[in-house]
């Protein structure tokens, strides 16, 4: 009798007006996975390629088999196969992620963020990259991670997360040669974070240079060595002492609101840091010659306030466990920009693992 | 782990081996939840006492010392207790220590670093774990080839080590009632097998680990490696 593949689902998405790539979720690695256009799918007026992609897991990772189809049919000409290496299928497992080659680049702005490069290859908005030994602003460089919040081909990526906490107060040294890398960050949520920017408030504000997993309601505690100036804040979760004379801040900060919008990843605390050391980044030759990064970490109270507000936790509460619970991480496919279809087309994923994958070998 | 006595007696070799596999897997998938968990949310303190020109630097005793000064800062209680000198030559004594999980890459570090003493070199190993391979002042450390790496992570790309030292209860694991760990077997019949052909073992358990306070554990990075 023969095995047939088991299915392990269905997906639909829409392409936007300029492709990107699309990540699917899965709960297993898939041995076939193909898309097809619903839009285009015939229509003899409209040139699509790809109207189908394909791949299967005997083929090396981000390649793919496509089938697209010219914009008038004529006699025995309906289709045209094509394939390719890059721009594919690329399986994912996000607790062991795949790791990129670093790309030179030749500048970094400091106010901009963004990062010259002739190599934009496999680089998507939201992706997240690595920048390293950036001579000139090597207090940038090491594991921060920065996301793209535009890509320019061949010429630049833009951190524009960066440029905010820049636009805030942040001041880095413009860099000129070095390296960026495309990285899949850990998935365990809330996570501690890199600090971009803290303001000098009533109720500060804190800024990261990648979108940030808190909520309104949670707690956070930050450690920020000398070199970053604001040491005020560090460790509150053992600064107690509630009461007429309590220093400020007293215990965990309690985040007031959230901003993860296209370029802009801050929360506002309720700690007041008018009185405080201003915050500010070491220059590049103070970073290399010896610090530790600025972090925010989570302290508390991870998804509440549950029946509460913003400023009023939930009583009782319904979550208390303190950092990274929220494990994530899962099988994605992504399918790059070669696969994923045409502009503004509804296409369909399937995707199916086989009992057994044999390579016959005859003698 | 428990002998399985189910299934014809020629299959029972197999499944035994399977589930002596499932085990160790099973396991270490645990071990890599926490580890994953701490890499995720422990505060970070990197290494710069080394001379190796990156950030951050291998690991030393200056290192060593200011995480253990953060923790005491941080009212952390130590885990293990003082190994007494006692009259064996080549041996020294350990003090009141915190414990630190890191990778086996980490061993040429540690064993080049000023004041580190090999587990050898205890004066009594009585209470050590066989995966404790020594340490330093009021560090002990304890080495796994499962441990955190950041690839290309340092200020000049190099791999870091995400050594995480924890005070007593830092961190902990919850496991719900009745997840703990099951193994499971499906004898011929189930999933998609009408003809009866094949057997399929596996586990599953279910696990959730946080840190308790998050001024207890400190991950230490260091380069070097």
């Amino acid at each position: 009798m023969s095995l047939p593949y088991s299915f392990i689902g269905q997906w639909t998405y829409t392409n936007p007006a300029t492709i990107v790539s699309q990540q699917i979720p899965m709960t297993a690695k898939p041995d076939w996975v193909f898309v097809k256009d619903l839009t285009n799918w015939g229509a003899q007026s409209t040139a699509a390629n790809p109207i189908y992609s394909e791949w299967f897991s005997s083929m090396a990772a981000g390649s793919y088999l496509a089938l697209g189809q010219p914009s008038s049919t004529t006699t025995g000409v309906t289709t045209y196969a094509s394939q390719g290496t890059s721009g594919g299928f690329t399986f994912i497992d996000q607790t062991n992620p795949p790791t990129f080659s670093k790309v030179a680049i030749t500048a970094i702005n400091g106010t901009t963020f963004v990062v010259s490069t002739g190599t934009t290859t496999g680089i998507n908005v939201g992706d997240w990259v690595r920048l390293i030994n950036v001579t000139g602003a090597l207090e940038i460089s090491g594991p921060n991670l920065y996301q793209v919040t535009a890509v320019s081909a061949s010429t630049s990526i833009t951190l524009g997360y960066g440029a905010s906490a820049a636009s805030a107060g942040l001041v880095v040294a413009n860099g000129t040669t070095g390296y960026y890398q495309k990285v899949y960050p850990g998935l365990f949520l809330p996570n501690t974070l890199p600090v971009a920017y803290i303001t000098q408030a009533t109720q500060a504000v804190v800024y990261f240079f990648r979108q940030n997993p808190y909520v309104a309601g949670q707690l956070v505690d930050f450690q920020i060595p000398s070199a970053y100036g604001m040491t005020q804040l560090s460790n509150l979760t053992g600064k107690s002492g509630s009461g007429p004379f309590s220093s400020n801040p007293a215990g965990a900060a309690r985040v007031l609101s959230v901003t993860n919008s296209a370029t802009v990843s801050s929360i506002t605390i309720d700690v007041d840091t008018t009185g405080f050391t201003a915050f500010q980044y070491p220059t590049s030759a103070a970073f290399a010659s010896g610090s530790s990064p600025a972090v925010c970490m989570p302290a508390g109270s991870g998804v509440v306030p549950l029946s509460g507000s913003a400023t009023i936790p939930a009583s009782p509460p319904g979550t208390v466990l303190s950092d990274a619970f929220d494990n994530r991480s899962q099988y994605i496919m992504n399918i790059g920009t070669s696969a994923v279809g045409v502009a503004s087309a509804n296409m369909v994923v399937m995707a199916f693992k086989a009992d057994f994958v044999n390579g016959i070998t005859n003698a | 782990m428990a002998r399985l006595e189910i299934g014809h007696e020629s299959n029972r070799k197999v499944l035994n081996s399977a589930a002596a596999r499932l085990g160790q897997s099973l396991r270490e998938t645990q071990d890599a939840l926490q580890r994953d968990n701490l890499e995720s949310s422990a505060s970070i303190i990197n290494c710069v006492g080394g001379s190796n020109g990156d950030i951050p630097t291998e690991m030393t005793i200056s290192d060593v010392d200011d995480v253990f000064t953060v923790l005491q800062n941080n009212s952390g209680e130590y885990i293990t207790n003082i190994v007494e000198a006692e009259l064996r030559f080549g041996t020294s004594p350990i003090g009141d220590a915190y414990g630190c999980m890191l990778t086996t890459r980490m061993i040429p570090v540690l064993y080049n670093m000023t004041g580190f003493i090999k587990k050898f070199q205890y004066p009594n190993i009585s209470q050590t774990l066989s995966v404790e391979i020594g340490g330093a002042n009021n560090v002990r450390f304890f080495a796994s080839e499962q441990g955190s790496v950041t690839p290309n992570a340092s200020m000049l790309g190099n791999d870091i080590a995400n050594c995480f030292v924890s005070a007593k209860e830092g961190y902990k694991v919850v496991w719900q009632a009745g997840g703990k760990a099951r193994f499971i077997y499906l004898p011929p019949g189930y999933n998609n097998d009408p003809c009866m052909l094949r057997h399929t073992a596996g586990c599953s358990f279910y696990q959730g680990q946080c840190i308790t306070n998050d001024l207890w554990v400190q991950n230490l990075r260091s380069s070097g490696i």
